[in-house]
């Protein structure tokens, strides 16, 4: 408590401690989260891949990390209802966008970083063999296939996306189980719950299932958005981090893909 | 008298050991003891709500209950109907549906006609009623009637006035009274209530500490010298069946026939040739060896000295005979030495005050 | 805000809910009453079963479910080979979610229903000549009933308000599982979700209200008619 009583009397220290949250909350831009670690928030295909990022960053920088992975749509909204986060790290385009329209995200620090494929992936065990797409889905009668929620996950956007550029939507919509996030859904197909799921290619190779069927690249394509959310410079380095050499070795290790005109 | 129902269990339970062996035939048998005797568990041993540790129970020589070849017949198959110290009536049911349980619901069809027991018992107006607004006179008479209703072989009433105040009591023993005389169904009544026994009872088990200390016709067993701690001293009397000879209008008297013997009672009204009950308290009874002259006791009845018990204090128990009936008597130790008195000596009794118990006796 | 949408949800958890209670009920009653009157070994284990998913966390349950209906389970895979029936991702299945989680919920009221009832009155019945069965039918239920009334409307209410042990068995299909608790969720995850997610809310409020109030009515009926 020394220092701070050079530069401001106890209860002035208090007062701002209380009242920074509240200003962090009105201007929509959150102060410095923790002031420890660096907070990172996820897309769930990216929880190991952040993982790892995080630690090798903490490696090169010295700087902590912390890492909150779950569907990009729920990061959102609690972003926008106040959680704390430094850095986000979407699967999509619109949920990046989205928070920035809402104030949580520096508009003009969006980053596409990575990118990934679409894959019908099968538990260990399945009788499926790789095919065409159709003769799989016949081969899978009524079995459901699982993958992220079309209404907000970023997965189940690309799969509508995906089965509709294979003209086969409309049949089998009615067949999808809608998870809330991409890494429930890899979880319900590792486990054997349902005959399939439409997950990330990165993630299906990582789990170690069966790929039925590889979608062809999306058009537009499958494009991962990394923002700012706080002021926290550490943020900007690791945004840095993230695009540079080091950052794409983690990511193309993970199975995911670097954007337009790199290789892994 | 010829054996409906008969008793004979060991059962231990809480500390308390029942060795009863008992018998009940037609009319009404009064099972009477103290409270914690043991009465309430042996009518749930006959109707069977308590299984015995041992024993065997007969009702009309159907077998209930035999330990030895393992029979113990469920209560719904017995044929005992029980009215309990509370009335125990269904309170979502009206009293109609209440009366008929045993023919809707526990499937007796040769049961009595519901207009005759509502008749019996005062029932009609209360029929469409609902439990919880009964008087617990009414309560009661209802439960009877419910128990009559399902066609027992035989009744069983624990102690159903117990739990009366003293109001509704004398309002409803008319009542019982009527159904021991035109029921029809054998009764076994128990109570710790000297006043329902004599007036209710033809004949008498009285239980002490688990076991049966005596049984036979009521006259007899309350007459007997030795049952005074199980029936209580104060109580202690006689009770004899008379027959009304004839009336005396002009002093209101009846005259009653006695075992040869003659009484005179205030005016019964009651035709000749009725046979009453009567009691009598021994401490209202004087003797003499001689008939006394110019003395206002009307009643001077010629007896025989049968037994004679000598008590710690100032008082003898004298049990005397008038023909085969017995009286019992209270005088002092001294008055009885110095009239010399011994078993088979004639003498005279006084009797002051004779309670009218019971009219119109069922003849035996 | 009564879109196609949300009357599908609503009448899915209306047949979710009443089907659970179709089930769960005769089961509670036997439970309740076995509680309350029946002595047997291990009793003090089946209260604990019979208690559990109340204080279980509704995904644990849920999970449980999964593992023993679930399409690996041995329960599931015996049901699905030797009668054709699924339950995990169905309907059926969000049904059997919301009687587990409502069970416990029936079972108290019952059982204390059944234990109040005055054995002395059943003992009379006996006596009468009614067998044990009919004393039950006609004396011992008819006077527990009130109590088995708040147990069907707090079951009915937790049944219909399930979330986290359904959307963990049988996920949130629309149509075929997204009860109104799983469309609320779904709506507040959506960016523009939250007046869709008022107006289910509202609704939920409103049936769950409806429900309690019907039972409440229905008991003190049978108590005053007693009054007549």
């Amino acid at each position: 408590m020394r220092g701070i009583e050079c530069v401001m009397d106890r209860r002035t220290f208090l007062f701002s401690l209380s009242t920074a949250p509240l200003l962090a909350l009105a201007t929509g831009v959150p102060a410095a989260a923790s002031g420890e670690s660096l907070r990172i928030a996820a897309a769930s295909s990216l929880a190991d891949a952040a993982e790892d990022l995080g630690a090798a960053f903490t490696r090169s920088t010295g700087i902590k990390t912390i890492v909150i992975a779950a569907s990009s749509s729920t990061l959102a909204r609690q972003i926008a209802g106040g959680a704390a986060a430094d850095v986000f790290l979407s699967a999509n385009r619109d949920w990046a966008d989205w928070l920035a329209g809402k104030g949580g995200l520096e508009a003009d620090n969006l980053a596409v970083f990575a990118g990934n494929r679409l894959v019908l992936a099968v538990p260990a065990g399945s009788p499926i063999r790789a095919a065409a797409l159709d003769d799989c889905l016949k081969a899978l009668k009524v079995g459901r296939i699982a993958t992220g929620d079309p209404e907000h996950v970023p997965l189940g956007k690309y799969a509508r996306d995906a089965l509709h550029g294979e003209g086969v939507w409309d049949d089998v919509r009615s067949r999808l189980l809608p998870a809330d996030s991409a890494g429930a859904a890899l979880r319900l197909v590792a486990s054997g719950q349902v005959a399939a799921g439409i997950v990330y290619a990165s993630d299906a190779k990582a789990a170690g299932l069966n790929v039925a069927f590889v979608f062809p690249p999306a058009d537009p394509p499958i494009a991962y958005v990394a923002g700012l959310v706080s002021q926290a410079p550490e943020g900007r380095q690791f945004l840095e981090f993230l695009t540079g050499k080091e950052g794409t070795k983690v990511i193309c290790r993970h199975g995911l893909s670097l954007p337009q005109g790199q290789q892994c | 008298m010829t054996a409906v129902l008969e008793v004979d269990v060991q059962h231990r339970a809480g500390g308390f050991a029942l060795d009863v062996g008992a018998s009940a035939g037609d009319g009404v048998t009064a099972l009477f003891g103290r409270s914690g005797a043991g009465k309430s568990t042996l009518v749930g041993m006959i109707a069977g709500l308590v299984k015995p540790a041992t024993g065997r129970i007969v009702l009309n020589d159907r077998v209930l209950f035999d330990s030895k070849n393992g029979i113990n017949l469920p209560a719904p198959q017995r044929r005992v109907g029980v009215v309990f110290q509370e009335a125990r009536l269904f309170p979502h049911l009206s009293v109609r549906r209440n009366l008929l349980y045993g023919q809707w619901a526990g499937g007796r069809r040769d049961a009595p006609d519901l207009g005759a027991v509502c008749s019996l018992l005062g029932l009609d107006a209360i029929l469409e009623r609902s439990p919880d607004t009964l008087s617990g006179g009414e309560a009661q008479r209802v439960a009877i009637g419910r128990a009559l209703l399902s066609a027992p072989d035989i009744l069983l009433l624990d102690e159903p006035l117990s739990q009366l105040d003293g109001a509704r009591r004398a309002d409803i023993l008319p009542w019982l009274d009527r159904l021991a005389h035109e029921a029809g169904t054998p009764i076994v009544y128990v109570s710790h209530a000297f006043d329902e026994i004599t007036r209710l009872a033809d004949n008498l088990i009285v239980i002490s500490d688990g076991g049966v200390l005596a049984s036979g016709p009521v006259e007899e067993v309350i007459s007997r010298i030795d049952l005074g701690p199980a029936t209580g001293r104060h109580e202690a009397g006689s009770l004899l069946r008379g027959e009304i000879i004839g009336h005396d209008e002009t002093y209101g008297l009846t005259r009653l026939s006695l075992d040869g013997a003659n009484l005179t009672v205030p005016a019964i009204a009651a035709p000749a040739g009725t046979a009453v009950r009567l009691r009598i308290r021994a401490r209202d009874v004087a003797l003499a060896l001689e008939p006394p002259a110019k003395i206002s006791v009307r009643n001077i009845i010629p007896v025989t000295i049968a037994e004679i018990a000598l008590e710690e204090g100032p008082f003898a128990e004298v049990l005397t005979k008038i023909g085969e009936q017995n009286l019992r008597v209270r005088i002092t130790r001294r008055s009885a030495e110095e009239l010399g008195l011994a078993p088979g000596a004639h003498a005279y009794a006084l009797i002051k005050s004779v309670a009218i118990v019971r009219r119109a006796l069922a003849r035996s | 805000m009564l879109s196609a949408e949300a009357l599908s949800a609503l009448a899915l958890s209306l047949k979710v809910a009443a089907l659970a209670m179709a089930v769960a009920l005769p089961l509670a009653l036997t439970a309740g009453y076995g509680l309350a009157r029946w002595r047997f070994p291990g009793k003090g284990l089946v209260t604990v079963l019979v208690y559990l998913p109340l204080v279980l966390p509704p995904v644990v349950t849920g999970y449980l479910l999964l593992i023993i209906f679930g399409p690996n389970g041995a329960i599931g895979r015996w049901l699905e080979q030797s009668l054709g029936l699924v339950l995990a991702f169905r309907w059926t299945g969000a049904a059997l979610a919301a009687g587990v989680m409502a069970f416990p919920l029936l079972v108290r009221p019952i059982a204390l229903a059944f234990a109040a009832v005055d054995k002395r009155l059943e003992d009379a019945a006996g006596t009468l000549g009614a067998k044990p069965g009919i004393v039950f039918f006609t004396l011992t239920l008819p006077l527990a009933a009130p109590g088995i009334f708040a147990g069907v409307a707090l079951g009915f209410a937790k049944a219909l308000g399930e979330f986290g042990a359904t959307i963990t068995f049988a996920a949130n299909i629309p149509g075929e599982t997204r009860t109104l608790a799983l469309a609320v969720h779904t709506a507040l995850q959506r960016p523009d979700g939250d007046m869709l997610a008022i107006g289910l809310s509202l609704i939920a409020l409103s049936v769950g209200a409806l429900a309690v109030g019907l039972s409440e009515f229905a008991a003190s009926r049978i108590r005053g008619d007693r009054r007549a």
